[in-house]
Order: C-alpha cells, then sequence, then structure tokens
C-alpha cells in the first residue's frame, strides 16, 4: 500500500531488522540503489519494505542523510559538506560510524559510504596495526617471523 | 544501542577497501601486518590498486603537492652532461653535500617533510657513482630517478622505497662501431650520442625505457650526410629484467629501433638547465626533440616511445612565431589539465633580455597529425617554466631558481615564494632544483628496499 502526501509525493514504508516503521518520501528513499530496485521491481506497493539487515537506530540516521541529500541541489555543496562533517561528528565512535558504513554498504548509497569510510579512514591513519585490530576484532594470523618480516620490509612505515 | 567505543565491532571485509582507499599510503603499509586478509587485499587485489590510484589522484587535484629536489649547486648541463659518468660532475666537482627533497603543499606553500636524497651512494656501497642524481620522469607516483647514463631507480617518495633496476644491457655490437669510430675529429665536434629516459606506469605495470641516439655516416666522401639511429631497451618492473627492442623493419642492419627523421633529443630542455624533458601520457613517454645542432635549418618536434607498439614516433610542434631565431625559442613539455601541452618561450619584444613572452598550446585530440590549441598567453615577465602543476599551473622559477610562483590562466596569481632552505647536516646553501607533482602511490609496496631515510617534519617561518 503506498500513501500519497498533499503534493502528491509518494510515500514509502521501510522497516528495520527490530521493527521500526519508518515512513518516507519516495525519492528520499531512492538514494538507496537497493531500495529503488525493490521499488521498480513492485516490492513497495505490498505495504511497507523489510531491511533485515538495518537497526532502527542506524536507519533512522540513514533516513536523516538521504533526506538533506535529496532535498538538497548542487549549488548548495559547501553548506552539504558542513553538513556532512557534523553528521559524521555525531556518529562519534568507530562502532557507531560502521554499523553505519555497514548499512549504507547494504543499501547501496554510495555518497554516504565514502563519506564514512573516509571519516574511518582519517580515524586510523595514524593507528598501529594492533590498535586496528583491537578496534574491528581482528584476528593477528601473522606467524611472529611473518609480522616480523613484513614489518622490516616496511620499517619506514612503522615510524 | 549502548555500544561503547572500548568495544570492538566486526568489519565486513567488503568495506575494508572503501576505509584503505581513504588512507595516506605510509598508513596502507603499516596496515599490511594487520591481517592477512587485509595483506593480500593490499599487494594482489588490482581492483583495489586501481581505485586507490584514481582516489590519490583525484585527491591531489584538489590538494595539490609537490616533490622538491633541492641541490647545493648548479648543473651546467652544456659542460657537465657527457657520455661518460664521470665527466657528468664536471660542472661541480667540488666536495658536494647530498641533495635533498622535499614535499611542498600546492595550498599553503609549505613545506611538509624533508627526504634524503633516495640514492644517496651510501645506500648503495658498490655504486661509485657521485651522487649526481635527476629526475628523469614521473608517472603515477613513482619517480625514476639516476644518473645521465648510470645507474636509474624507481622511487616511490610516499612509502620511501627505492628499487635500483637490473644493470643496462651492453650495447649491440653496431652501437660499440658507432661509438668506437667516434675518435676522428668530428666526433669531438659533435657530441655523438644521447641517452633518453622515459617512464610509463600504470595498473598492470611499470616500464622504463632507455634510448640511446647517435649519428652515423657523418661524412660521405665530399657531402656532409648523417641520419640518427636508435638502440631502445625497455625495462619490466613485474619482470625486473631489460629487453632490446627491435625494428619491425627487418632490411635495416642490426634491426635497431626507427627514429624518425633527424629527430635529436635535446639533452637539456632548458638553457637554464632544467633538467626533466619527460611527459608520460597515454602509454606513452614524451621529449622535445630537434635536428642536431649541425643541421640546417634547425627544427624540433616531439619524440615519442610508445609502450604497447614499442615504437618510436613524433609529433609536431605547435606553431610558434618565426621572426625569432630557433636557438632564442624554449620549449617546456609537461601535462597540463591531463593533456600534453608545450609552453613556448620567446624574448619579449624590444625589452630587456631578462623578459620573456611564454604561450601554453595543448594538444586537444591525441595523435601524431592532431592539432594545437593555444590556451594562454603570459607576457614579459621574467620568471621561466620549470614544470607543470597539478591544478592547471604551471610552475615558475626566479633566475637561480630561489623562488618559484605558479601561474594560472588568469596570470602570475599565486607568489609561491619558496626559498630554499638549509637543513642541519650542511651550512651549503641549497636551491630548488627540480620540482614535479607529487602523487600517494602503493607502488613497490611488495618490493623494493625500505631506506632509511632521514624524514623529518620542518617549520618554514
Amino acid at each position: 500500500m503506498s500513501i500519497t502526501t498533499e503534493n502528491n509525493e509518494k510515500m514509502i514504508t521501510l522497516m528495520s531488522s527490530d521493527g521500526e516503521e519508518f515512513v518516507v518520501e519516495e525519492a528520499v528513499a531512492a538514494q538507496s540503489q537497493t531500495i529503488k530496485h525493490l521499488i521498480e521491481d513492485g516490492c513497495s506497493t505490498e505495504g511497507s519494505i523489510p531491511l533485515p539487515n538495518v537497526t532502527g537506530r542506524v536507519l533512522s540516521e540513514v533516513i536523516q542523510y538521504c533526506k538533506k541529500h535529496s532535498s538538497s541541489d548542487d549549488k548548495e555543496e559547501k553548506e552539504l559538506e558542513a553538513w556532512d562533517a557534523e553528521f559524521v561528528k555525531a556518529a562519534d565512535d568507530h562502532v557507531a560510524l560502521t554499523d553505519l558504513m555497514m548499512a549504507a554498504n547494504f543499501l547501496d548509497i554510495k555518497g554516504l559510504l565514502d563519506l564514512v569510510a573516509q571519516t574511518l579512514a582519517n580515524m586510523i591513519t595514524g593507528k598501529s596495526p594492533e590498535e586496528v585490530r583491537r578496534m574491528w576484532n581482528i584476528k593477528n594470523d601473522f606467524t611472529p617471523e611473518e609480522a616480523e618480516k613484513v614489518r622490516k620490509e616496511n620499517q619506514w612505515a612503522f615510524e | 544501542m549502548g555500544r561503547s567505543a572500548a568495544q570492538s565491532c566486526p568489519l565486513p571485509h567488503d568495506v575494508v577497501p572503501g576505509v584503505l582507499t581513504g588512507l595516506p599510503a605510509k598508513s596502507v603499509a603499516r596496515f599490511l601486518c594487520v591481517s592477512k586478509a587485509w595483506s593480500s587485499l593490499i599487494l594482489h587485489d588490482p581492483t583495489f590498486s586501481s581505485s586507490y590510484r584514481n582516489i590519490a589522484r583525484a585527491r591531489q587535484q584538489v590538494n595539490p603537492t609537490y616533490l622538491v629536489q633541492h641541490r647545493d649547486c648548479e648543473l651546467d648541463h652544456r659542460n657537465s652532461e657527457t657520455d661518460d659518468s664521470d665527466d657528468d660532475v664536471k660542472g661541480c666537482n667540488q666536495y658536494r653535500s647530498p641533495d635533498y627533497f622535499s614535499l611542498l603543499d600546492g595550498k599553503t606553500k609549505k613545506v611538509k617533510s624533508v627526504i634524503e636524497n633516495p640514492c644517496h651512494p651510501h645506500h648503495y656501497q658498490n655504486n661509485k657513482s657521485r651522487g649526481l642524481y635527476r629526475l628523469l620522469g614521473f608517472d603515477g607516483g613513482l619517480v625514476l630517478v639516476g644518473e645521465y647514463c648510470g645507474h636509474v631507480y624507481l622511487w616511490n617518495p610516499s612509502i620511501n622505497k627505492v628499487k635500483a633496476l637490473a644493470p643496462f644491457p651492453d650495447h649491440s655490437d653496431q652501437v660499440k662501431q658507432a661509438l668506437d669510430s667516434r675518435d676522428g675529429e668530428a666526433s669531438k665536434l659533435y657530441d655523438m650520442i644521447t641517452y633518453l629516459h622515459g617512464m610509463c606506469n600504470n595498473n598492470v605495470d611499470c616500464k622504463v625505457v632507455r634510448i640511446c641516439s647517435y649519428v652515423i655516416d657523418w661524412h660521405n666522401e665530399d657531402i656532409f650526410d648523417y641520419r640518427v639511429e636508435g638502440e631502445a631497451f625497455v625495462y619490466s618492473l613485474s619482470t625486473d629484467s631489460w629487453k632490446r627492442i627491435t625494428s619491425n623493419d627487418s632490411s635495416k642492419p642490426g634491426a635497431n629501433v626507427h627514429i624518425p627523421g633527424f629527430m635529436w633529443p635535446v639533452r637539456s630542455l632548458h638553457k637554464r638547465g632544467y633538467s626533466h624533458s619527460h611527459a608520460s601520457l597515454n602509454g606513452t613517454s614524451h621529449w622535445i626533440a630537434q635536428s642536431p645542432e649541425w643541421h640546417w635549418p634547425m627544427w624540433g618536434g616531439i619524440m615519442t616511445f610508445n609502450y604497447d607498439s614499442e615504437e618510436v614516433g613524433g609529433i609536431k610542434l605547435p606553431p610558434y612565431d618565426s621572426k625569432f631565431a630557433y636557438e632564442h625559442v624554449e620549449l617546456t613539455l609537461g601535462i597540463y589539465k591531463d593533456l600534453l601541452s608545450v609552453m613556448i618561450t620567446t624574448p619579449a619584444t624590444g625589452m630587456s633580455k631578462t623578459l620573456h613572452d611564454y604561450n601554453l598550446w595543448v594538444l586537444k585530440d591525441y595523435r601524431e597529425d592532431g592539432q594545437w590549441e593555444h590556451s594562454f598567453r603570459i607576457e614579459s615577465v621574467t620568471y621561466y617554466p620549470v614544470s607543470f602543476g597539478c591544478d592547471a599551473q604551471v610552475l615558475m622559477s626566479t633566475e637561480g631558481r630561489k623562488k618559484l610562483c605558479s601561474i594560472g590562466k588568469e596570470g602570475a596569481e599565486q607568489m609561491f615564494k619558496v626559498k630554499a632552505q638549509r637543513i642541519k647536516m650542511s651550512s651549503r646553501k641549497y636551491k630548488l632544483w627540480d620540482i614535479i607533482p607529487y602523487t600517494e602511490s602503493l607502488a613497490l609496496l611488495d618490493q623494493g628496499t625500505c631506506l632509511p631515510m632521514n624524514v623529518k617534519e620542518i617549520k618554514i617561518g
């Protein structure tokens, strides 16, 4: 079922993994290539679109981003950049940013994906490999000898 | 979702490339040892390397950075560039301090860091060179540094790795003969052999070309008759070896590479000693070439070497005011807005000797007989072009190479005023020597030697 607003904008409902429902304009939701394809394939006419990989908290952030980016045109590029900077700042830690990046990846929203990836990149630029492993729970699968070799070959990068 | 920052969450593998492409090359090199999955993504995933290149290039357009070479003595090409590497330092045979390099931020005009010479002799004990290196070419973040006819190195300044190329193969017998026969008087008049270096670095491989051109048959009984022959070798980084290029024309003796016309590569592009005359574009190396000095009328062209077809070719030069004698015209080759371009320097009319006019021409459709388009003209300035910037700018330098400025279509708007800095290891005065656009790159990450280079952040007042 689709709802139409006063200014004739088609609305669709998105449902998060934890059952939260979000009613948004189709133009906003279509910023996501994944949702756009679902709409094109006619999946939205029968009620809400389920998004099993995205929690309500993350989805509301994603929608915030999509709303901002569908209402702004190119002329406001500077303003939009500043808004983006504030937006990722609000996410405040790498866990929230990683969640956001995974959602952007699943929903295929390139702008958001690039924005969050660059924010995370800036966050880890000066970090040690150990710190990075801790951040994302990455297992060090090198033997001590292998690790030493890689380290030696790129000594300068560790200084 | 009350997860705190202290907690960790897994990072799905398909978003890792997105994060890593946003990092400086130095950080990527460090994260090689995070895990095997990361290391194999960084070193062996062609999609990752290609997107890292594209993003680094895009970043370079927004935040231009330059690699600057500083040396403590002038290089007089006319006197110092002979074939014999011992003579290579004639122009400055006194004790020399090692060159050093710096990274210059194009926006703030500040020096970001200082790098010791990547191929200073103490890194290579067996190399008897005296460390007179020049920037021979650059492409996609890799820099070709070397002596005029000696050792050459590939250098990636962003991760401080250097690869000494395998030694050059011997000249063919035919070339050896030509060189041996140089003992006569005629050969003393004309320096008979010229070496050219170029490089091309794409996603697949990095290739280096070395073309050796020489003149043969310059005495044909009473008639002064000569032609330029060439021998070319191509190095491939993927195989770490040199290959001799042979001509398709099997009727030619020795089947050397064919050099069109009387094309004679110009050793020194600039009378003021600008040393790299090479531009890499479309998998092709380009150099300014001219007829040999004794040939009349003198003419110039652009000599090309295409790495796919492995053929030497030529592109004609843009038109310039014929009222100037050839020796008063200077040509600077470069890449401007992704197009092959030539800056033509002529003396300013009716003015003092130090003032020049500049015309920038770009080759809109890239082919041998492509049309040159006039881009802009700068009149009566004392600066002269040294390099093409990354943001649609031409970098100009003062006489004596003490200051730089960048010039765009709107004129000399940004005065760089980058002075050569003194560094602690020497009390000698360094000058800005060469300057090239710098791009972050992951090339040589899994090979080459990491140098214990002296890199420091410095503050310029």
